[in-house]
């Protein structure tokens, strides 16, 4: 595949990359260097990829991936990112702000099975329907579901101490 | 409590307006009833409100130039080649292997990463089918755990994978040394339990494909038979595999058979066969979206281990290299006598053997090392002649020293008459006419 179509393929999708890695991290800078990941890691393995690469389902995992690792990078050590609930009258999340509270999903989205995460960030943050999700991972309607569903109860106890 | 069990597992179709108008008033009451639930169903909602609309934000229109500018001087100005493809380069081996510190405490492990690495290039280069459901587990699951043999013999060595992602935790069975690779950097990071070894290793060219484990092989094969609707699925019937009952499926593409055996129920694979030319290898024992803790596939040196220093470069691996290979597993393995066979398979199994042979011997550890390397550049020739112009091994029963018997030959590339190693590890170059029959 030449050089031609690799530029192709950033000015094809890279608006794709850009905005599911924003949608996860809430943050254009670290959005940017997601994206630059992405096409850079692609690039240095451009000519193993055939003609026949599904490339928005392939960025789609990847971009994901890599927004999930920028995630844990930036949080350090996610334990200390994520304090159990407590006991307590007070509801810290009234507290904090809309960006503060995505910080803590993307490290909550990032202790996920990769798959669960998957489904969560394109159902619930890319706003995909389950049949184009299931298209895109390659599984069923009902596996879908299955994942968002457990997904969403390993999310609620990982930011309990954030959703009250 | 029973009901309780039930509405909790529930509440997630609940807030998402899932259920069935009857499950839903169930719930309801019971939300009603049990203030464990109507928090946990609070929690959840509040999760869903605090994504809403994010499927709205989108980067500007100058952000999205600027960082498609950025990717594209990069890879213009930097003069960033992109890696050249896998097994058509054969040619033009690069391989570098870097060790850093100055203790060379791995020994033999390195080595040994380094075969099994060499013994993963494939060939494998044609071949598609659509298995329709049964493909699906093998080309969507996020994580896969799987044994791998290479070669027929099922009491052969077991590469044991743990696959997500980019990232491989490597495991053979005779070797100490564990494997982490991580193919978007092109790393691999090899620790050795007993020795409390440890090094970091640069992946690079046809290495990083033929890392990738057979997986991702029979990924790409898939993959293509999924573009060959014109070839036929054989059909091979029910059988037991490994205790189990399985169905057959089998695709044959000329140079490329691809047979997956699958549980008829679950349609999920149990067993795949890949047999390309004279390769042919067997997956088995595969699980599909295991759990994997991060830990396993951590690029990290584990506290207490000395990280090796030391390079070594695998460029231009020559006859000369192969022929230590061959002095080394007749003095060690077979006091003087050749081995059986001599099949990029067959080496993982040496190198176990050597490696420990060279404990006992108490070889220090500098010079196992460098035994290692050019058992491994012995091996790289003989792998870039088994993928390429082809040979032939005839030392069975043969003797160290034997100056009359010729025990390996093949062509060289241009060449027109072969070169002929003997017994006694001469060279003669001889005309096709004169070759052994």
């Amino acid at each position: 595949m030449s050089e031609n179509s690799f530029e192709n393929l950033v000015n094809e999708h890279g608006r794709q990359v850009l905005n599911t890695a924003l949608r996860v991290l809430g943050d254009v800078n670290l959005a940017n260097d997601v994206h630059q990941e992405v096409f850079l890691a692609i690039w240095k393995r451009w000519p193993s990829y055939n003609g026949h690469t599904n490339w928005p389902a392939y960025l789609y995992r990847v971009t994901v991936r890599k927004a999930l690792e920028t995630a844990r990078r930036r949080n350090g050590c996610q334990d200390a990112a994520l304090p159990e609930r407590q006991d307590t009258d007070q509801r810290p999340e009234s507290n904090l702000r809309a960006d503060e509270l995505q910080q803590k999903l993307a490290v909550a989205l990032a202790r996920l099975p990769q798959r669960q995460a998957d489904v969560f960030v394109l159902r619930r943050l890319e706003g995909l329907e389950t049949a184009e999700v299931a298209e895109l991972l390659g599984c069923s309607h009902q596996t879908v579901r299955v994942h968002l569903h457990r997904g969403l109860r390993k999310l609620s106890r990982l930011l309990s101490a954030y959703l009250g | 409590m029973h009901r309780h069990k039930h509405v909790d597992k529930r509440l997630p179709a609940f807030v998402l307006g899932e259920l069935a108008e009857s499950e839903a008033t169930q719930v309801q009451e019971h939300l009603a009833q049990c203030a464990s639930c109507q928090s946990e169903a609070r929690r959840l909602e509040r999760l869903l409100t605090c994504t809403e609309g994010t499927e709205g934000v989108s980067v500007d229109e100058q952000t999205y130039q600027s960082a498609s500018r950025q990717i594209l001087l990069a890879v213009e100005n930097e003069k960033m080649e992109p890696l050249r493809p896998a097994v058509k380069s054969h040619g033009a081996l690069i391989w570098r292997i870097t060790m850093r510190s100055s203790r060379a405490k791995l020994a033999m492990a390195a080595a040994a990463a380094i075969v099994v690495a060499l013994l993963l290039i494939s060939p494998f280069g044609g071949g598609g089918v659509t298995f329709a459901e049964v493909i699906q587990p093998i080309l969507n699951a996020q994580t896969v755990a799987l044994d791998t043999i290479v070669g027929e013999d099922e009491n052969g060595p077991v590469i044991h994978d743990i696959v997500r992602g980019s990232k491989i935790r490597r495991t053979v069975s005779g070797m100490s040394n564990i494997m982490i690779i991580d193919l978007d950097s092109a790393k691999m990071l090899t620790i050795d339990p007993p020795t409390k070894g440890a090094a970091y290793l640069d992946i690079q060219g046809p290495i990083v494909e033929g890392t990738r484990s057979y997986l991702g092989l029979v990924r790409e094969i898939i993959t293509r038979l999924d573009n060959r609707p014109d070839l036929p699925v054989k059909q091979l019937g029910e059988q037991q595999i490994d205790g189990r009952k399985a169905y057959g499926l089998q695709v044959d593409e000329g140079h490329t058979t691809l047979t997956i055996w699958a549980d008829p129920k679950t349609r999920t694979p149990i067993r795949i066969e890949v047999s390309q030319g004279q390769s042919f290898s067997i997956l088995k024992n595969i699980e599909f979206d295991v759990q994997v803790e991060d830990d396993l596939l951590s690029m990290d040196v584990p506290a207490g281990y000395v990280v090796a220093d030391g390079e070594f470069d695998l460029t231009d691996s020559s006859e000369e290299d192969f022929i230590e290979t061959l002095r080394l597993c007749a003095e060690l393995m077979l006091d003087g006598q050749f081995p059986d066979a001599m099949q990029p398979e067959d080496t993982m199994r040496y190198i176990s053997v050597i490696g420990a042979k060279l404990g006992e011997l108490n070889v220090p550890k500098e010079k196992e090392v460098e035994i290692g390397v050019r058992f491994a550049r012995g091996q790289m020739f003989l792998h870039v002649l088994a993928h390429g112009a082809g040979y032939t091994y005839a030392g069975k029963g043969v003797k160290l020293g034997d100056a009359e018997t010729p025990i390996f030959w093949y062509r060289p590339q241009g060449a027109e008459t072969y070169r002929v190693i003997y017994g006694d590890l001469s060279t003669r170059d001889v005309a096709p006419q004169d070759l052994p029959k």
